[in-house]
């Protein structure tokens, strides 16, 4: 168990090359956190650099009140997970597991009691002969964690560790994953770029992109809340949709008014758009699919399109929609029992307490 | 079809004559200079000379008998085993350390370093005679084992191939050793050796049999009888010392019998030779 800081951390290739810009982040002890982000964002830079695998540029990483700067990997008390999951190919599964209890001079008993315990709670004491070289990816998976989890470490790092694995066992794993972190009551970091892992593991998520923390928050507040448009494109599958209009002050209202017409602000994002006197200026609105409903003939509605796709998912049903004239394209999620097909032209209202209005140069959020 | 499945069968067999055929004159042209060795060492001095006869009529395996107790080339054989031995593990030691550096560690200069490294692989070795003549003579090392040892304590050669090894061993493994709290060193032993060992048993092999079979350096370094290794001690004893000519039959002898330690050798560690990395780490490399 431990607690972790991360102060001002940067960085720097020597080709100028700047991975991860100005890190700041508490962790408190028993947190679980998730680094996400797109391919490049410097998530795995920053984990790499928490391990003592990577060199800190700048900033200050402390570790239970330790300056953590130069003190080398082996010497951080922390255990990591890798993504292809480096196992020892020459040694069997026990060894494997055994190996940072041997460097540490434990009892062979100890050893041998702790490797037991490892291997019951992954389910590997069939196979603790064999070599890694005769195991399915799963038990590769479990036998990199079992490695980690023997240690009894400060802090549990994860770098993707799921991402090698079909999506059946990715699923089975996750829950397993989430099971051990509660059995162990650690510190764990965990990287990944599936929204699905970060949302459902984590207690609280810091989104990345370009080097450049975006938002820490937990989970709800991610999806519910995003700091800005990328977060509300990248937290949510389908993603959000997204809407350019102007701000407009009319007596009756404040109103966006966009192609198909005008979407009406709820009275305390009309507010903020007022504080921030915004009239005549454009923004993008965002929208979740879910928060897209089919209104009837006669009701009030937002706009009309064309469904393009119907993607029929069990209970629920995802509608790609599009409009003549128009490149904007929507995504709307409906209950699956209504009866629609491709083709058919709808009447769509949003769900206007839960739109989202962003900066349309910034991308921050205007009205949360 | 059937035409066409006969000509398959002819050129097959055709194909497979022709393999053997190259392979046996191969074999025969790599193993004569051996055969004909052993053969010369079983006969007598004239028959050696004489082309008349390529097997002996009466084996004299009294020259055998005769180098054994009547010439000092056990003590040639114990030098050469000895100081060939300390080499071997001295240039693996060195080497893999030099090349766990070079492939793994993160400094500036390191490219440079591998370039003066291979710079002064690509050296003609004779270049490097004088001025080692000049630093042994000076730490008074000329005319001892321990000079000859001390001068081929690193070598370039066993650098380039045992790159070659660790460059195939994933990075991620050597990470995963030092997050689980091994030293360097042990990385090195504990993990890149097992997993390139083929390398480092052809590697030891081949600065085995070059150190025991040196013969210019070491007869420069060295005049004391007492100190020579095979080669010079075959050159010294029975070819230039031999009072009534040279006794082709007990150089023969003796060359057979210096060159057996060198076949048990191989025969022990012939079975890494061909091999690469071996296992699976699950990783990409």
């Amino acid at each position: 168990m431990a607690s972790i800081e991360l102060k001002n951390i940067c960085k720097k290739y020597e080709n100028g090359f700047e991975a991860v810009k100005d890190f700041n982040l508490k962790i408190k002890d028993n947190e679980f956190i998730i680094f996400v982000g797109p391919s490049g964002c410097g998530k795995s830079t920053t984990l790499r650099m928490i391990a003592g695998l990577e060199e800190i540029s700048e900033g200050e990483l402390w570790i239970d009140g330790k300056k953590m700067n130069g003190v080398s990997a082996s010497d951080r008390d922390i255990a990591m997970v890798f993504q292809n999951y480096a196992l020892y190919p020459h040694m069997s599964v026990r060894k494997n597991i055994a190996y940072s209890l041997k460097i540490r001079k434990e009892k062979k008993d100890v050893i041998e009691k702790k490797v037991q315990e490892a291997a019951s709670i992954l389910g590997l004491e069939g196979v603790l002969d064999r070599k890694p070289g005769q195991l399915s990816g799963g038990q590769k998976q479990r036998v990199a964690m079992g490695r980690a989890i023997v240690r009894n470490p400060k802090v549990f790092l994860m770098d993707e560790p799921l991402s090698n694995l079909d999506a059946k066992l990715r699923g089975q794993m996750r829950v397993e994953i989430a099971d051990l972190y509660h059995k162990l009551g650690t510190t764990f970091i965990y990287v990944t770029h599936d929204q699905t892992e970060a949302m459902t593991l984590g207690t609280r998520i810091v989104v990345m992109k370009d080097g450049v923390i975006q938002q820490v928050d937990s989970p709800q507040n991610l999806y519910h809340k995003p700091a800005n448009q990328f977060v509300a494109g990248f937290i949510g599958t389908p993603p959000m949709n997204f809407i350019e209009g102007v701000v407009n002050f009319a007596p009756g209202g404040v109103f966006v008014e966009t192609e198909d017409g005008k979407v009406e602000m709820p009275p305390e994002k009309a507010e903020c758009l007022k504080r921030r006197n915004l009239s005549g200026k454009r923004v993008v609105l965002g929208i979740r699919p879910e928060h897209i409903d089919i209104a009837g003939e006669n009701e009030m509605s937002h706009k009309k399109a064309v469904i393009d796709v119907y993607e029929m998912l069990g209970a629920e049903a995802m509608i790609y929609l599009s409009q003549k004239g128009s490149k904007e394209k929507l995504i709307a999620r409906i209950d699956g029992t209504m009866p629609l097909c491709a083709g058919e032209t709808v009447n769509l209202r949003y769900n206007l307490s839960k739109i989202h209005v962003f900066d349309i140069t910034t991308g921050k959020t205007i009205t949360n | 079809m059937s035409d066409r499945k006969k000509v398959g069968f002819l050129s097959g067999w055709i194909g497979k004559i022709l393999k053997y055929v190259i392979l046996v004159l191969v074999s025969v042209f790599t193993a004569f200079p051996f055969v004909w060795m052993t053969l010369s060492a079983l006969k007598t001095k004239e028959e050696v000379m004489s082309t008349g006869s390529f097997f002996p009529a009466t084996p004299q395996w009294g020259n055998f008998v005769s180098i054994f107790f009547d010439s000092p080339i056990l003590s040639y054989i114990e030098n050469s085993m000895f100081v060939s031995a300390i080499i071997v593990l001295l240039q693996v030691v060195t080497g893999a350390m030099i090349t766990y550096a070079l492939v793994f560690f993160h400094f500036k200069g390191k490219n440079m370093l591998f370039a003066f490294v291979m710079g002064t692989y690509m050296l003609p070795v004779a270049a490097t005679y004088i001025p080692s003549y000049i630093i042994l003579s000076r730490w008074n090392m000329l005319n001892t084992l321990t000079g000859l040892i001390v001068s081929s304590t690193v070598s370039m050669f066993g650098i380039f191939l045992l790159r070659q090894a660790f460059m195939q061993v994933p990075r991620g493994l050597v990470e995963a050793a030092r997050i689980d709290g091994a030293s360097h060193f042990r990385i090195l032993w504990e993990i890149v050796c097992p997993m390139t060992k083929s390398s480092f048993i052809t590697f030891g092999l081949m600065s085995f049999i070059s150190t025991y079979n040196n013969y210019m350096w070491p007869s420069l370094i060295t005049n004391d009888e007492s100190k020579y290794l095979v080669s010079q001690g075959l050159r010294s004893f029975f070819i230039e010392g031999g009072a009534y000519g040279t006794e082709w039959a007990l150089v023969m002898a003796a060359s057979a019998v210096i060159v057996l330690p060198l076949l048990v050798l191989f025969a022990f560690t012939q079975k890494w030779f061909i091999n690469g990395i071996g296992g699976d780490t699950g990783m990409k490399g």
